[in-house]
């Protein structure tokens, strides 16, 4: 280590920013001076210097405060682009004497931010924002922006906390209608298990485990034996079906058309999301890269982690046409 | 509750805070701070917001404000005070819906101006613990306010409105250390525009044209004005604690002026003998020398050369910087002035009303004495002390003062006196000037604004005898303390310091502080100097001596008997230096028989004396074992030599 980096932590990178309380300040003492130099007046000259010293006080505490702050956020399982996330933070304050009060916590280039509730000295709190993505993909995550005014509110004073790791965030949810599937209807079918629709056939009635669907407790059973009975369905057939996004589109590099492709995977998307709730058996296929259909939550992650990364292609990039199952194709058409 | 409600109670708080200063150092009359102390305390205990006064009562108000801050007048001391009352008026009336954001930047920018207004009228001690105690306030403002400015600024839920005691400590605190050396060395430049018309004029002592309306605001001014010193061997009187600045003879129209027949040649001031009875510095800018009214000899500041005015007054320059020593040699009961002339018999206005008012007074006293005696006690006993004085314009003040108040401040009873025993044709003048004053023990005095007084020098049996018909109350008297701990004096100490350091310090104090820190650091630098080349010369000479002495790597004396054994054993200094002694004791064992052990023993005993914290046999012992070691390594050489020469072929 060298010598300089044994006071890093008293110098981390911090950010000033002057505010208009500081403009006021400014003018405040500019006059004050005045005053005291031509009056000569020693208690003139005493309010300076308290206004002064007052000043230092304030950029030493504030830059002690954010020196001694540190933050991880925590972001939610499942992000969507234009859609409100609460991202937990977890402030650490290793001053040994003050607290950090009335820090500003935001993410770098997001909107949102909340005002943390005093974090005591060598203590630790957890609190949360509401933020959004804008766009959908894999992202790094976004650095902690640590902001502090007092205690007198001359500077905002910005430490900025990098943070490790990506983030994949979905694409944005839309109000979109089912699409009507075309192709070989009924020839293809696939087992999906009963509970994705009720009405499959009793198989057996077992225990409540967490993660078990309420709507398959059978009532009458958990009355009987006091404790909550869950009903076992056979599975059954179900057709297969596809999402075909086809993700060449005339010039990938237009911010229309990109703009235009992303309202189309959100499209995309949101049917899939819907339909894999209802517990349709949905595969998805987006140029030469194939998603079986299936069902469940983890498919449906599958599929929207290859919607949230997808990216337009050229025209003369290759596809894969899909040759068995119902389709719904979504395709960018040319606007002329 | 809401953050306009917040904002009407901290400006509320603000408006009363700056309240107290105002109102003590006089800066704003007290009918001047009622309105707005009202509606201060409406906007702290009331619990719905204050509405904004419509335009027309506020249009309405103008003209009545206006006209109550001319009728106040105050502009002979300077714009300050009818500003002052200007601006408490507007923050009362524009205090009414300052919660509204688009209304708080006024009140704010007019009680900001009204609070240093007050602090720079404030000459007390406890201005430092109103100042924290402002930045206290303001902080935890600042501390409630802004989170909830910035929540509401940015849509997000406001956090609870509280104030954390140990940062606003420590804010308070820390400004307060920082604040200190900032006071000391920020440069008391003089402005050129010092002491300009638009600026606040000190008041200090009375001046030559006594105008007898409202000069009541010096007496509650605690700003130093003098410091005496009586010459040691001479015990101070109280008594002598009375300085002129100027002798009056002429009353016109209800001031007292200086005359202008007699302005005089240059004074011819005499060289003084070698003792000097006191000395004495003005603490303030001042364009005249305070003297004892018995003064025989003046020897004044250095290079300046005072003049004698009409009133007596011995002149400088005003623009001189204060500290402005000077010293005196005076007779104590003695009042050394010109000759009684015409003039000092004259009364203006309703003589026959004074000299009716007189001979009542003086009853059937016929010596002149008795006389002037007899008004005194008259003026002391009748009348009452008081610096509320509102004398009508158009009225003689004196008149007013006997005949209609019936009560003043000392120029009135000093006036009043004189005026009368003119009338009894004794020829009397008026001194003003400082009187009374604190003891700061060992002969010296401090004098302050405070001390301004004015008293009666009456021509009677012969000679000029002064005479002071201000009651005690209003008297300045001697402040003395009793014992060093007692609380009196401990706080008198401290408002010395006060007066001092704070009050008074000036650019003279700070090139003084300069000058001696200067020779501080530079003893300093000579002493570190010293001390680094004797520590130079020490590190040299070890360096020195390590070199030249016979490198002992065990320093301990069981070391150096092994250092001995190495060397014995044929090692170099050098290789035995930077050997271990372990590894000395394996090159010595191979060729040990008999004293093998003791070997061993020495070095092992070596490293746990060494490393171990064990204790070492006697002296003797190691000894006899090093000499064991010792003879059988000789012995072993000179076998060997021995051996080499029987050897064949061998010289």
């Amino acid at each position: 280590m060298r010598w300089y980096e044994k006071f890093e932590w008293r110098f981390p990178g911090f950010s000033l920013e002057a505010t208009k309380g500081f403009w006021w300040f400014l003018a405040w003492v500019l006059l004050l001076g005045l005053a005291a130099l031509n009056t000569g007046n020693n208690a003139l000259y005493m309010l300076l210097s308290l206004s002064l010293g007052s000043f230092v006080a304030s950029g030493v505490l504030s830059r002690h405060t954010l020196g001694h702050l540190r933050g991880e956020i925590a972001l939610p399982g499942e992000i969507w682009a234009g859609s409100s996330c609460r991202v937990t933070v977890n402030l650490r304050n290793s001053s040994r004497w003050f607290p950090a009060w009335g820090v500003l916590c935001r993410l770098e280039g997001l909107p949102g931010a909340s005002i943390a509730p005093p974090v005591p000295p060598k203590g630790e709190l957890v609190t949360s924002l509401v933020t959004k993505f804008p766009r959908r993909g894999l992202v790094p995550k976004p650095a902690l922006i640590l902001e502090v005014r007092l205690p007198l509110g001359f500077f905002v004073k910005s430490l900025r906390l990098t943070q490790e790791g990506q983030v994949l965030v979905y694409p944005r949810l839309v109000a979109a209608g089912l699409p009507r599937f075309a192709g070989a209807d009924g020839q293809e079918m696939v087992m999906g298990r009963g509970q994705l629709r009720r009405g499959g056939e009793v198989e057996s009635l077992r225990e409540f485990r967490p993660g078990d669907d309420l709507r398959d407790i059978h009532w009458k059973q958990t009355a009987r034996q006091g404790r909550l009975i869950v009903v076992e369905r056979r599975d059954r057939e179900r057709p297969r079906r596809y999402l075909v996004l086809d993700p060449r589109v005339p010039r990938p590099n237009d911010p229309e058309t990109l703009r235009r492709f992303d309202d189309l995977v959100a499209e995309v998307a949101s049917v899939a999301r819907k339909l894999v709730h209802g517990g349709e058996v949905v595969g998805l296929v987006i140029g030469n890269q194939v998603i079986p259909p299936a069902w469940g939550p983890d498919h449906l992650r599958r599929l929207l982690t290859a919607l949230a990364l997808v990216e337009p292609a050229p025209l003369d990039a290759p596809a894969v046409p899909v040759s068995s199952g119902q389709r719904a194709a979504y395709r960018l058409v040319a606007v002329p | 509750m809401s953050l306009r409600l917040a904002w009407q109670r901290w400006l509320g708080w603000g408006a009363l805070a700056v309240l107290p200063p105002l109102g003590l150092s006089g800066a704003v009359a007290w009918p001047f701070l009622l309105p707005l102390a009202l509606v201060a305390l409406a906007a702290v205990t009331h619990k719905t917001l204050l509405r904004p006064l419509p335009n027309w009562l506020e249009n309405l108000l103008a003209p009545f404000i206006v006209a109550a801050v001319v009728a106040a007048g105050g502009v002979q001391f300077g714009v300050l005070r009818p500003v002052a009352h200007l601006l408490a008026l507007l923050a009362a009336v524009r205090l009414f819906g300052a919660a509204e954001p688009s209304r708080r930047k006024m009140p704010m920018v007019v009680l900001a101006v009204l609070g240093v207004a007050g602090v720079a009228s404030s000459t007390h001690p406890s201005l430092v613990l109103y100042l924290l105690g402002l930045l206290s306030g303001l902080g935890a403002a600042v501390m409630v306010l802004l989170p909830q400015e910035l929540a509401r600024a940015r849509g997000i839920p406001p956090p609870p409105a509280a104030v954390s005691p140990r940062l606003l400590l420590a804010t308070v605190i820390l400004a307060l250390l920082v604040a200190v050396p900032i006071f000391v060395a920020f440069p008391r430049l003089r402005s050129p525009f010092a002491a300009a018309g638009v600026g606040a004029r000190p008041v200090s002592g009375f001046r030559e044209a006594v105008a007898l309306h409202r000069l009541g605001e010096i007496k509650t001014s605690r700003r130093p004005m003098l410091r005496v010193r009586f010459e040691s061997g001479e015990p101070a009187d109280p008594s002598w604690l009375r300085f002129a600045g100027a002798t009056l003879t002429h009353y016109r129209a209800g001031r007292w002026i200086e005359s202008k027949r007699t302005v005089s040649k240059p004074a011819e001031w005499r060289p003084a003998p070698a003792d000097f009875a006191a000395e004495l510095t003005l603490e303030q800018a001042s364009d005249r020398l305070f003297l004892p009214p018995g003064t025989t000899h003046l020897v004044p500041p250095s290079e300046v050369k005072p003049w004698l005015d009409g009133s007596e007054a011995w002149r400088i320059p005003r623009q001189l910087e204060p500290p402005i020593a000077y010293r005196v040699r005076f007779q104590p009961h003695e009042v050394h002035t010109r000759p009684p002339t015409p003039e000092d018999l004259l009364v203006g206005g309703n003589r026959a009303a004074l000299a009716l008012l007189a001979a009542s007074a003086v009853g059937e006293a016929s010596d002149e004495l008795a006389k002037a005696q007899a008004l005194e006690r008259y003026l002391q006993t009748g009348y009452r002390y008081t610096l509320a004085t509102n004398a009508p314009l158009g009225a003689d003040p004196v008149e007013w003062f006997l005949f209609t108040a019936r009560g003043g401040h000392c120029e009135f009873f000093a006036s009043a006196m004189v005026l009368l025993l003119r009338t009894l044709g004794i020829p009397a003048r008026l001194q003003t000037g400082f009187a009374g004053g604190q003891s700061l023990g060992e002969g010296e005095f401090l004098i302050r604004d405070a001390n301004a007084h004015a008293w009666v020098l009456a021509y009677v049996r012969g000679r000029w005898r002064i005479f002071d018909p201000t009651p005690p109350e209003g008297r300045p008297g001697l402040e003395v303390s009793s014992s060093r701990w007692d609380p009196r004096a401990v706080w008198a100490q401290m408002e010395a310091f006060w007066d001092r350091w704070i009050l008074t310090f000036s650019l003279a104090d700070q090139l003084e502080a300069i000058a001696s820190l200067w020779r501080t650091v530079r003893n300093g630098l000579l002493r570190v100097g010293a001390a680094a080349a004797v520590l130079g010369l020490l590190y040299a000479l070890g360096r020195w001596a390590r070199r030249t002495r016979r490198p002992a790597p065990w320093v301990s004396p069981l070391g150096q008997l092994l250092f001995q054994l190495g060397r014995a054993a044929g090692w170099e200094e050098g290789e035995l230096v930077r050997s271990t002694p372990r590894n000395v004791m394996k090159s010595l064992l191979p060729r040990l028989t008999t004293s093998r052990d003791a070997c061993s023993a020495l070095f092992e005993l070596h490293e746990r004396v060494t490393y171990g914290g064990g204790t070492s046999p006697s002296r003797r012992q190691l000894l006899r074992w090093t000499q064991e070691v010792l003879e059988e390594l000789r012995r072993n050489e000179a076998a060997v030599r021995t051996t080499i020469e029987q050897a064949p072929g061998s010289m």
